[in-house]
């Protein structure tokens, strides 16, 4: 009997395999009457389209694989929200017909609804969410000859404070385009440029490009803070005060720059637009994007006031950010959407919309930090403890939390997946997960802490999507007050597991992000530790070897890798419980690290794909190995889920399948179909995107030649907003993949260890 | 008691042995003869009227999947031919609806495997060779096992990659 046969019969005995092992016939295979000249099955048909996961509409590559959508791509990025967005076109609890008071209802009697409604008297309004071109023509012409008044646009974040200033200073009531690539010197207060504000992606893919010293200016924790050259901690609401009464060395540093671009938020708009013009920065204020339409929050809660006849409510969830809109007066509220809000559950008509890639009218549109705290007179500080309420990078005011995909990917700095929870400050003792307690707009909230080194004492960070429901207070331009004093803020003793991807943002001097630790006395010289010993011949490699390399002067720590890796890898979305529990199943995360001086590192780490890879002589079923091409490979049929591979991992990023994840109808088919789904009891991890190498080559064999440099790359390093990742054949010397190995700055993760890495790190270097 | 337990022991897995035995001689896939929703005769369409492999199947040296044709494929030449046939009444019902034929996939591969068609054309491997004598077949059936071993002979026959990333997904 040989060892195939002996675990055939061990796995008969369990049964359950009996069930498994059977093939199963007949299952259909399901071809359009018709396929279209330009589409061949197996391979994938790209269409231009746009992202409407946030109102920067982002332009992208949709891929269709048999018919159906099965990832997107940007061009020339896509953030984690437009990766995952894919998802909600497969989201299961997509409306499929108009409904009318609970009962599901035909298009036509929809219509004639509408109709009996419209004929009674008005006033009729029309509210919708931010649109533009072809869709704001479509709704103009049906308002007009209906006689439907236009409201104005709802959208929590109206960037109204700017256009207002805008308006004053230059007498353009817009938003301008934020031209970062003309600048050599930034300076940036109170935004979240590379996160949310306006069009993130496009700022942090030109900011990859610019070449300038940027100073942020912030008042509590931020991805965009840590990401700055230099981090300038103010008292909260205190923006428009640090642009008055510049520190003399920002003001230097403004004056002698040729072109300096200075960006604020809503309360501090006015005096910098007057610095804007003053310095001659560079904005374009016919590239940036339509805002002319939104109102402000001020200009929703007015609606009270007044009572419509038919009230149509167009992809917009009031409610959810300002619930007292549920008592504007309407005889007959029509809500348009795709899934279910709590807006559309207060409408008397409920319409689906097209999914999101058929919407009209979408358009198209760094380095460690060094931390200053400054000094600001006393009487400005505000008293007591101060609530931030900043949009969230995963899901922006609330709008994409309907996606899993989103909750399931860490908050990049907090690294929390699932929350609601409360960024405090070091100094007020508590611990991850200790509840706390605080009275907000009149509630009484009681949120887990996660203590954030580098959080301003006395300031407390709770992202907006976690106030759903409730009414914030509003500043006198119309927009949300994003800074709130708190009454009342204590910890309740009680705990709570708050799921947290990291266990430690120390790098306790292991080299691991050399950028943060090089200026300490005990300088990590991994030279001398570096070990080129082993017992196992060194490995051919014929044609190929691939390599990725990652430039942490460049990534900003965004995640928006961690979302195209779960798109295009099939990731299982597991749930809160699994996350506490530490199981969670993502191939790439990314890894904040801090230094005694608050200085945060962010690291993308996945399988690095090592030569002398640790995990491969422990199994014992050589499910895992070593390919030619340099590549540490999993079967996953072979594999019995012994896992000593992630025990032996140092890097910890084998995932181990505890549970199958099924789908819900109709997500199956959002299913990379190049990929396995893996089973229960399977081990998985990245694989370099395995499946694009193989097309890659095919596509190359086909041409009787071997792939070239840049024409393959993997779905971390195509969706990188700021250009961080680049992969390619360290084999061929002219590859960008292999410069990037040999510059100065490259090092490679627990080199000591000998395991020899594929995924080189270019460390961030200080620009002081 | 101790004896119970090695009747208990030695019954488990002589069960096992007995399931074993039997999956064997289980009923191969392969003999199989799956239903179709129109009963369609390679062998005449290759025997008889003289069509190559690829004029229907024709993404199959382009794409690594080869894929059963679509309706206006068949409606190239059933526009006109044999339309009084009750199976091309039943096929001419589909293409006028715009409902495509849910075929019984017959050679099925396990999830973690890929298979590409193109390659294998581009290296002058006969379509025989994986899915026997079709020419002869008035209904299609598997011929091989289609079985790792299988494909992995006749890959160090030929000097075919053998890693097992070029198949395993």
């Amino acid at each position: 009997m040989n060892r195939r046969d002996f675990l055939k019969i061990i796995g008969a005995t369990s049964g359950a395999a009996l069930a498994t092992s059977c093939d199963r016939p007949g299952l259909p295979d399901f071809i359009s009457p018709v396929l279209p000249g330009d589409t061949l099955p197996g391979e994938a048909k790209l269409v231009h389209g746009i992202c409407t996961e946030c109102p920067a509409g982002c332009p992208m590559i949709i891929k269709v694989r048999d018919g159906h959508p099965v990832k997107y791509e940007g061009v020339p990025a896509l953030c984690m929200r437009g990766q995952a967005s894919l998802s909600r076109f497969y989201h299961p609890g997509r409306l499929k017909s108009p409904i009318l008071r609970g009962q599901n209802i035909s298009w036509e009697e929809a219509v004639a609804a509408i109709e009996g409604a419209l004929g009674k008297p008005g006033p009729h309004a029309f509210l919708s969410s931010r649109t533009t071109s072809a869709l704001r023509e479509l709704i103009d012409g049906f308002c007009q000859k209906r006689s439907v008044e236009r409201l104005p646009e709802f959208e929590v974040y109206s960037y109204a404070a700017i256009r207002k200033a805008n308006e004053i200073v230059f007498g353009k009531a817009a938003l301008p385009f934020y031209d970062v690539k003309q600048a050599d010197f930034l300076l940036t207060v109170g935004v979240d440029v590379i996160e949310t504000f306006a069009n993130p992606v496009q700022f942090a893919h030109d900011l990859s490009e610019a070449k300038l010293k940027w100073v942020h200016v912030e008042s509590g924790l931020s991805l965009t803070g840590i990401n700055a050259d230099e981090r300038i901690v103010i008292p909260p609401g205190t923006e428009a005060e640090f642009l008055a009464n510049l520190p003399e060395k920002i003001a230097a540093a403004l004056k002698n720059a040729k072109r300096p671009l200075v960006i604020a938020n809503a309360s501090a708009a006015l005096p910098a637009a007057k610095l804007q013009k003053a310095l001659n920065s560079p904005l374009d204020f016919d590239r940036g994007l339509d805002y002319s339409r939104v109102g402000t929050i001020a200009d929703l809660d007015k609606l009270r006031e007044r009572s419509f006849g038919v009230l149509f409510i167009h992809d917009a969830d009031p409610v959810a950010y300002r619930p007292s809109f549920a008592e504007t007066k309407a005889a007959f509220r029509v809500g348009f959407g795709d899934l279910m809000s709590e807006t559309l559950q207060k409408c008397d008509l409920v319409l689906p919309l097209s999914d999101a890639l058929q919407k009209l009218g979408a358009t198209p549109a760094k380095v460690a930090s060094s931390v200053t705290l400054l000094n600001v007179p006393e009487t400005s500080r505000p008293k007591g403890p101060v609530l931030v309420v900043p949009p969230s990078i995963r899901t922006l005011e609330g709008r994409s939390d309907v996606l899993p995909l989103l909750s399931e990917i860490p908050d990049p700095l907090t690294v929390v997946t699932y929350g609601p929870w409360v960024t405090v400050s070091e100094d007020l003792k508590v611990k991850d997960g200790d509840l706390i307690e605080f009275i907000v707009a009149g509630k009484t909230l009681q949120f887990p802490a996660r203590v954030m080194p580098g959080q301003p004492a006395g300031v407390f960070t709770v992202q907006r999507p976690f106030l759903k429901g409730l009414t914030l207070p509003l500043a006198e331009n119309g927009e949300e007050l994003t800074t709130l004093p708190l009454d009342a803020v204590h910890p309740t003793g009680k705990k709570l597991d708050l799921p947290m991807l990291s266990g430690g943002m120390r790098a306790e001097g292991r080299g691991i992000v050399p950028g943060l630790e090089h200026k300490h006395e005990h300088d990590h010289e991994h030279d001398e530790h570096k070990v080129n010993a082993s017992l196992y011949p060194p490995h051919a490699h014929k044609d190929y070897r691939w390599a990725m390399a990652i430039d942490l002067e460049r990534c900003i720590g965004c995640g928006a890798c961690v979302a195209a890796c779960y798109v295009e890898n099939n990731v299982p979305v597991v749930g809160p419980a699994e996350h506490v529990a530490g199981r969670e199943m993502s191939w790439i995360r990314i890894e904040p690290f801090v230094n005694e001086s608050n200085e945060y590192e962010m690291l993308p780490m996945m399988c690095q794909q090592c030569d002398s890879a640790p995990c491969e002589p422990v199994c014992p079923v050589l499910a895992t190995y070593h390919t030619p091409e340099g590549l540490n490979a999993q079967v996953y049929n072979r594999c019995v889920g012994t896992r000593y591979c992630s025990n032996n991992c140092p890097y910890k990023v084998r995932r181990f399948n505890w549970l199958d994840h099924p789908l819900e109808k109709p997500q199956e088919l959002m299913t990379n179909p190049d990929v396995s789904r893996r089973p229960k009891g399977v081990m998985e991890k990245c694989t370099f995107c395995v499946h694009r190498i193989r097309r890659a080559k095919d596509h190359a064999k086909d041409e009787k030649r071997l792939v070239r440099d840049g024409e393959l790359t993997t779905a971390c390093a195509e969706t990188c907003p700021a250009q961080a990742i680049v992969f390619g054949n360290m084999l061929d010397k002219d590859s960008l993949v292999y410069r990037q190995a040999h510059d100065p700055r490259a090092y490679r993760a627990l080199e000591e260890l000998g395991t020899q890495p594929a995924v080189y790190y270019l460390k961030a270097v200080k620009k002081t | 008691m101790k004896r119970l337990a090695y009747i208990a022991v030695t019954g488990w897995f002589a069960l096992a042995a007995l399931l074993f035995v039997g999956l064997h001689f289980q009923v191969s896939v392969r003999e199989q003869r799956l239903e179709q929703p129109i009963h369609f005769p390679h062998a005449t369409h290759i025997a008889k009227v003289g069509l190559q492999c690829v004029k229907c199947h024709t993404t199959v040296d382009k794409s690594p999947q080869a894929g059963a044709p679509p309706l206006a494929v068949c409606m190239e030449c059933h526009k006109n031919v044999k339309t009084d046939s009750p199976e091309i009444k039943i096929l001419t019902e589909h293409w006028q609806k715009q409902e495509p034929v849910v075929w019984s996939k017959i050679h099925l591969l396990p999830w973690h495997v890929g298979f590409n068609h193109k390659r294998h054309i581009a290296a002058g491997v006969d379509c025989a060779v994986c899915h026997g004598e079709v020419k002869t077949m008035m209904q299609v059936h598997q011929v091989r096992s289609l079985e790792m071993g299988w494909c992995v002979s006749c890959h160090r026959e030929n000097k075919a990659p053998t890693d097992c990333w070029t198949c395993h997904k």
